[in-house]
């Protein structure tokens, strides 16, 4: 009886090895196979590149920086600003997109610009945006014929296009004659969006 | 010992000696060839004619997959005709491609897909294999790399996904014995 017992032990033990050494292997149960190796090579995305440009001193600088922050690109007037008088600027959006294929964005100024200083309450801005073919012109009266103050802009480029939000600085009558001299702030976002 | 013992002993020695020759006791016996003819293995391999190619929804052609850029909406698709070799009267076999390839893809905003077609047909799975009526068949190999639509703000840019690692497995599907059918 006990030599029986210790029969079965070792039979099971033996099944139990030839089952788990068939799982560990696995291609003991493969049957016929090829493999080709495709080659098909590596895809690379797209760099989502925007150049800014201050119109006025040609500074350039990519929308976002190497560490993936929005850049800040301070433009320059045309001169000083008063009641009579307004000044202009200009920001040349270029799309430098490196895609292989059509490449389209909307770039908008943001919905909210923000105004400090002393001259904070006496401030306001249009602007417009000025396409081809006058679109990297510089900024004027002219371009504010139809525009109205406050408003906002937005362009569509497509890939390699540049064109230029056109910004009017206007001082309100009513500003203090104390205030002059006294300098403004006035913070715009733009967005650029992938259509 | 006398002369008797002597002599029945020479003789025992002498028919083991013919026991142990073997051969020298056969009785009658015959043989036959089986006719049985020969048995011969069937065959399966895979071949790439040529190098594939690869296009844009946006773009019917690419030229140089290594210079192109893609950008999010885009979808690539890398053609390529792929031969099966198939003989036997059994044999079954499925056609797929072994992973997805690697890369620095955001996960959210690819996914990367295989199909094989025989003309508007698809072919090679489980549920529709190929078989030697297949054999020497130009199949086409689709693999198409999605970029997601819904990839926000500057996720994935830059990044790079190679195909190196992946490959076309032809792959034999177990005969069902008769009996089962």
């Amino acid at each position: 009886m006990m030599r029986t017992k210790t029969l079965l032990k070792a039979s099971a033990l033996l099944a139990a090895a030839v089952v788990l050494g068939l799982l560990t292997v696995q291609g003991t149960y493969a049957l016929w196979s090829r493999v080709v190796p495709v080659e098909a090579g590596t895809i690379q995305a797209a760099d989502f590149r925007v150049t800014l440009t201050d119109v006025g001193t040609d500074e350039v600088v990519d929308m976002v920086d190497v560490s993936g922050a929005s850049a800040r690109l301070q433009l320059k007037p045309s001169g000083p600003v008063s009641s009579t008088m307004p000044a202009y600027a200009g920001l040349k959006v270029s799309n430098v997109t490196d895609a292989g294929s059509d490449f389209t964005v909307q770039a908008r100024v943001g919905p909210i610009p923000t105004t400090t200083g002393e001259l904070a309450d006496y401030f306001s801005m249009a602007v417009v945006a000025k396409t081809a073919p006058q679109g990297t012109a510089g900024c004027g009266p002219d371009d504010f014929a139809a525009a109205k103050v406050g408003g906002t802009a937005e362009m569509v480029l497509a890939k390699d296009a540049s064109a230029v939000f056109c910004f009017q600085l206007m001082l309100a009558a009513t500003a203090p004659e104390a205030l002059s001299g006294r300098q403004a702030k006035i913070t715009v976002p733009i967005i650029v969006d992938q259509l | 010992m006398n002369k008797m013992t002597k002599g029945a002993i020479a003789t025992g020695i002498g028919v083991a000696l013919l026991l142990g020759g073997g051969g020298t006791l056969a009785l009658w016996s015959d043989s036959e060839l089986s006719n049985a003819d020969t048995i011969e293995a069937g065959n399966l391999d895979l071949l790439l004619p040529a190098k594939g190619a690869w296009s844009s929804n946006l773009q019917p052609e690419i030229t140089d997959i290594s210079t192109y850029r893609i950008v999010p909406g885009e979808q690539l698709t890398y053609t390529q005709s792929v031969t099966p070799v198939l003989a036997g009267k059994h044999i079954k076999a499925k056609l797929t491609a072994t992973g997805p390839g690697t890369g620095t893809f955001a996960d959210k905003t690819l996914t990367v897909t295989t199909v094989f077609k025989d003309g508007d047909e698809v072919v090679g799975t489980l549920e529709n294999p190929l078989d030697s009526s297949d054999s020497n068949k130009s199949i086409k190999a689709s693999t198409t790399f999605v970029f997601k639509t819904g990839t926000s703000g500057r996720q994935s840019v830059l990044a790079k996904h190679s195909f190196e690692n992946v490959s076309y497995k032809l792959e034999q599907i177990a005969p069902q014995a008769i009996a089962a059918q």
